[in-house]
């Protein structure tokens, strides 16, 4: 089986983007990659979709033969992958098998949403059905009081405090405040966090536990990794994929302190990639909320099983520390255009592994890891990227 | 006296076990022979958070205190705990509850037992 990388990535500015159509985010970023990676675009073979909500927000259905026909690829095979939150990082995998059983040899994965179309209760209720309408729907369960109900117990179980879930948000805002992706790129102290968070939306969540509502694009250019060299000096290999998923039944999970679904995919992934948590230099991971950073940073082994807070807090996760986690700012500051995420979160990490993070730099940075969730806590995709120098 | 109100599941027919409704094959065995089993729940809560905003029929009564009830063993249900009695009483990991009704037929809504 080939090995796969990537040799084009591009992403779209991050933000309330009223005046960009969805059709011209899909262009901007398939054409970025494109170009980025130097290949005429007949050598693409086949086109992988990632968006939550293109019928809801923009009232368009068959999203990638939309985006396939944006680009001038209309002929091509176009694949639309959903998995709420995820659905970016799943279009990376579906990419990613392809070229591995050797279907294709190059092919585009990109990611879009275009949210901002809709708000307040319209806006949550669309975004609350990326949960079971059966179990959780009779509740009007917003993605909030889910990912609540595990600070809640992390809480409980760990002495997780606020301040620990605030640590997380300080510190993705100021990543953010040096991204010029990024949707908000303004710094906030800790004492005007903390002062904000009183006001709970869903205890014991407040404002600045919350992703942004966002919207933004990105895309990458997969291809083999004989065909990338011959492309580049820097190819990125995607060295380890890995999927998983959990009960789309919150209550029927077996935890509320973890995210089995992120441990299935982790464990694929570094398998995969016969490497482990020691070996990766920069990590872009899911913050839906600032609790779900504290419970993924342990879920992928950065940090034992209920010490994500204090990690946070003690500065291990900020740029410069034992291990960056989300230098674009996160979902939190660089922003959550759903279907995108996934696919932005590669981006960054691409940039850091070809030394083009500008103020965001990791020194040295050779191996990256990526995760999404969806859902909640679904389904995961975990993907490690290793820095190949021609 | 009023009879506890029950709530129900479903006893697989084929291998026993129990299964959270809606549900038409048994997760494990496959069988479709499903029969309602009424449980008198009685039960901690596992989780919860106390919700001030949220979308729906449900964003009209905020706040409320929205939890995962550990039934028993192995069994946890999504419920809204419901504080009767005084006035603000605050909740816990660990409180005991009670299943008291069903809201709207669907959503099954929990009492906080005095602590």
């Amino acid at each position: 089986m080939p090995e796969v990388a990537i040799i084009g990535a591009h992403e779209s500015k991050h933000g309330i983007l009223k005046d960009v159509s969805l059709r011209e985010l899909i262009s901007q970023v398939g054409n970025g990659a494109i170009a980025d990676a130097g290949i005429d675009r007949k050598e693409l073979q086949a086109v992988y979709v990632g968006n939550y909500a293109a019928n809801e927000f923009n009232g368009q259905n068959a999203v990638a033969a939309f985006a396939a026909t944006t680009l001038g690829l209309g002929e091509l095979p176009n694949v639309h992958v959903e998995g709420a939150c995820a659905s970016g990082g799943l279009a990376i995998r579906e990419a990613f098998v392809a070229i591995k059983a050797g279907i294709y040899h190059t092919v585009l994965a990109l990611g879009v949403e275009k949210m901002n179309t809709i708000e307040g209760e319209e806006l949550m209720e669309v975004v609350g059905r990326g949960q079971d309408q059966d179990f959780e729907g009779p509740f009007n369960i917003s993605s909030v009081a889910g990912f609540a109900m595990n600070a809640t117990r992390h809480m409980h179980e760990f002495g997780t405090t606020k301040e620990h879930l605030a640590a997380v948000a300080e510190k993705n805002y100021f990543h953010g405040s040096l991204n010029p992706y990024a949707h908000k790129q303004r710094a906030l102290p800790m004492e005007r966090i903390l002062k904000a968070n009183q006001r709970e939306i869903s205890s014991p969540l407040g404002l600045h536990d919350i992703s942004l509502v966002t919207d933004g694009a990105a895309a990458l250019v997969l291809t083999t990794l004989d065909r990338a060299k011959a492309k580049r000096k820097d190819p990125v290999l995607i060295k380890g994929s890995g999927i998983g998923g959990d009960s789309f039944n919150t209550a029927q999970k077996r935890s509320s302190v973890r995210f089995e679904a992120s441990l299935r995919a982790a464990k694929e992934a570094y398998a995969m990639a016969g490497l482990g948590p020691a070996d990766v230099d920069v990590v872009e991971c899911h913050d839906c909320f600032t609790i779900t950073e504290i419970i993924n940073i342990e879920d992928l082994g950065f940090v034992e099983k209920g010490k994500g807070g204090p990690f946070t807090l003690e500065g291990h996760t900020r740029l410069g520390g034992k291990i960056p986690v989300n230098t674009s700012g996160g979902l939190k500051s660089k922003g959550h255009p759903v279907g995108a995420t996934g696919v932005g979160q590669v981006v960054e990490m691409v940039f850091q592994l070809r030394n083009q993070a500008g103020q965001r730099q990791v020194a040295d940075a050779k191996v990256a890891l990526t995760h999404v969730l969806g859902g909640p806590g679904a389904i995961s995709a975990v993907h490690i990227l290793e820095r190949m120098n021609g | 006296m009023t009879t506890q109100p029950k709530l129900t599941l479903k006893k697989c027919g084929g291998c026993g076990k129990l299964l959270q409704p809606p549900v038409f094959h048994c997760h494990h065995c496959g069988s479709a022979e499903l029969s309602d089993h009424e449980i008198d729940a009685a039960g901690e809560i596992y989780t919860y958070t106390t919700v001030y905003a949220t979308f729906g029929a449900w964003g009209k009564k905020t706040p409320y205190t929205l939890a995962v009830v550990e039934i028993q063993e192995g069994l946890r249900v999504m419920a809204v705990v419901e504080i009767q009695g005084a006035a603000t009483r605050p909740i816990g990991v660990g409180d005991k509850v009670r299943f008291s009704r069903y809201d709207d037929g669907k959503a099954p809504i929990f009492a906080l037992q005095p602590g």
